[in-house]
């Protein structure tokens, strides 16, 4: 399977001033992402996530190593409007991604800046609006919508934009539980349907216990990469990177501490419930 | 400091066109030393409930009283309400603005009026975990999200607050850092008796730490009660889009497949306990 993403070797440091030392951020980290997979990126506060969303989107530039978003170079600086137009980036608040004062016009503005004839923009607009469920919101104001429904739009913004990969950096921490679904869904569906390559980076394990693979960042080095089930029974390795594994796994976790021998790699309720009856029969 | 509402209500720009409800009538009383969790949809109320709670905005009818006094009545300063009421607003660390820690922190208390600053700060500090000597003259701004919003935190609590309202102060933190954040402010509650206020989206976060819970809904108290009484409403709380705990949640399974389990239980230690005993007995 072709790659969405190729980090290789990549470096990366913030200036803090005259005098001070550089922070080293990324530090020699390497690794992939396939087309139409859906991948979570975890770490501390501080571990790199976002410095790696930022290089990806060609906002930042590795010091040295390279980053490849489809074949192509960021540090190439024809490429970067192909990059960013293939790879659309979501932030944290939704309320410094709105750019317009009506809805549709919001969701108008990338595509438009990309030099997408207007006989075409109205279609794109309609079905990236339809795609994450807010087409009747369209002759909306931005101020009348909900934290996931603002969120649901600025991704209706980048999907306009016909993306191959969607990077969001903790889409979901300040929605409230409705938005956080909302949000969630939405990103799920457009892997699915639209095969759309995700990054996600959260806090938040449940967020990724079905993802393909999950990236953990640890002082800016890439520690481990697995697939959800593998990590996340990882308990104490987990905590010692400042990370706990999804509420099912730990009350696994503690049940094998007490004695009761029960599947460590259990990642939802549904399935704690399922080993559990399975553990009376 | 017992906090109380009466028929309180906030009309934002209030007799024209754009009025908008807010707040609507209001009632509730918090007692001395308890631990109250706040829950609600984004827009239901909690942000303009909870500036009323230190006279940021004031109610367009009703009252508030500390300790039994209207804080907007007659001849109360600004001042003090803001001494007796702190409030940690999301994203505190955002608003650090001084050179050294030590500074940042004795802002408020100054302002105060108090003496002994340095005492003050170093209590502060030590309250919520960071190492006066070593903390104190390094630069706020280098430090992580966590110990950024410790500092935040610790710059309200050396206005020596008699009730502490807290908007989110776990959000953006990594797992640990929640955590780390929630033993610090369930000691805090502990060691001064402080009344303390806690705004969450998190259902699992809430749970673990309040003593009741009010639910907002389109600017109205929908709900005022026991934390296990609010989790039994399951229904209301889907209808008003919230949520209860995953604990919760992993009991009621268990129910439904004929485990004979107490679910009126949602805190994660008590609902392994109660997990492992079922198992166990069986």
């Amino acid at each position: 399977m072709e790659n969405m993403i190729s980090i290789q070797n990549v470096s990366f440091k913030y200036r803090t001033g005259e005098g001070m030392e550089d922070v080293l951020a990324l530090d020699n980290v390497s690794f992939d992402v396939k087309k139409g997979d859906f991948v979570g990126i975890i770490g501390h506060n501080g571990s790199g996530k976002s410095t790696i969303a930022k290089l990806l989107n060609a906002i930042y530039f590795p010091l040295s190593g390279d980053v490849l978003i489809s074949g192509m170079n960021t540090k190439d600086e024809e490429n970067i409007w192909k990059i960013r137009q293939k790879a659309g980036m979501i932030f944290q608040n939704p309320d410094n991604q709105m750019v317009a004062t009506i809805v549709e016009e919001d969701v108008a503005f990338g595509p438009e800046n990309l030099g997408v004839p207007h006989a075409d923009l109205r279609g794109r607009v309609d079905e990236a609006l339809n795609m994450v469920g807010m087409y009747e919101y369209k002759d909306k104001k931005p101020h009348e919508l909900s934290g996931g429904q603002k969120q649901r739009i600025a991704i209706a913004g980048i999907l306009a934009m016909e993306p191959e990969c969607i990077i969001l950096d903790e889409p979901t921490a300040m929605l409230d539980p409705k938005g956080r679904v909302e949000v969630l869904n939405t990103i799920k569906r457009l892997n699915k349907e639209k095969n759309t390559t995700v990054v996600l980076i959260t806090h938040y394990m449940d967020e990724i216990v079905d993802c393909d693979n999950i990236f953990i960042m640890n002082n800016g080095k890439l520690e481990y990469d697995g697939k959800p089930k593998d990590v996340f029974k990882q308990v104490e390795f987990l905590r010692k990177l400042r990370l706990e594994p999804p509420f099912a796994t730990r009350v696994s976790y503690e049940m094998n501490k007490s004695g009761i021998n029960i599947k460590d790699d259990v990642l939802t309720i549904d399935e704690l419930a399922e080993e559990i009856c399975q553990l009376k029969v | 400091m017992s906090v109380k509402g009466i028929n309180l209500s906030h009309t934002y720009a209030l007799h024209s066109i754009f009025a908008f409800d807010a707040l609507k009538d209001i009632n509730f009383e918090i007692n001395d030393g308890e631990f109250i969790g706040i829950i609600g949809h984004t827009g239901s109320g909690k942000s303009t409930f909870i500036q009323h709670l230190n006279r940021l905005l004031s109610p367009t009818a009703g009252h508030v009283l500390l300790d039994g006094v209207d804080i907007n009545g007659d001849g109360i300063m600004m001042k003090d309400v803001v001494k007796k009421v702190g409030v940690v607003f999301q994203y505190p660390e955002y608003q650090l603005f001084e050179d050294t820690i030590y500074k940042d922190i004795a802002f408020g208390a100054k302002n105060m009026g108090y003496e002994d600053i340095e005492g003050i700060v170093k209590e502060s500090m030590e309250l919520v975990g960071l190492d006066f000597e070593y903390y104190k003259d390094k630069a706020p701004f280098n430090l992580s999200g966590g110990q950024k919003r410790r500092v935040a935190i610790a710059g309200v609590l050396a206005m020596k607050p008699s009730v502490l309202i807290l908007d989110e102060p776990a959000s953006g933190l990594d797992p640990i850092g929640r955590e780390e954040i929630f033993e610090n402010i369930k000691t805090l509650h502990k060691k001064k008796n402080l009344t303390t206020i806690l705004v969450s989206h998190s259902m699992n976060d809430i749970s673990n730490i309040a003593d009741r819970i009010m639910v907002f809904n389109e600017g109205k108290l929908e709900m005022f009660d026991e934390t296990k009484n609010v989790f039994n409403n399951i229904k209301m709380l889907g209808n008003i889009g919230l949520d209860i705990p995953e604990s919760k949640k992993l009991l009621l399974l268990l129910k439904e497949r004929g485990f004979d389990v107490d679910t009126d239980l949602y805190k994660e230690d008590d609902v392994i306990n109660e997990v492992v005993r079922v198992l166990k007995k069986g």
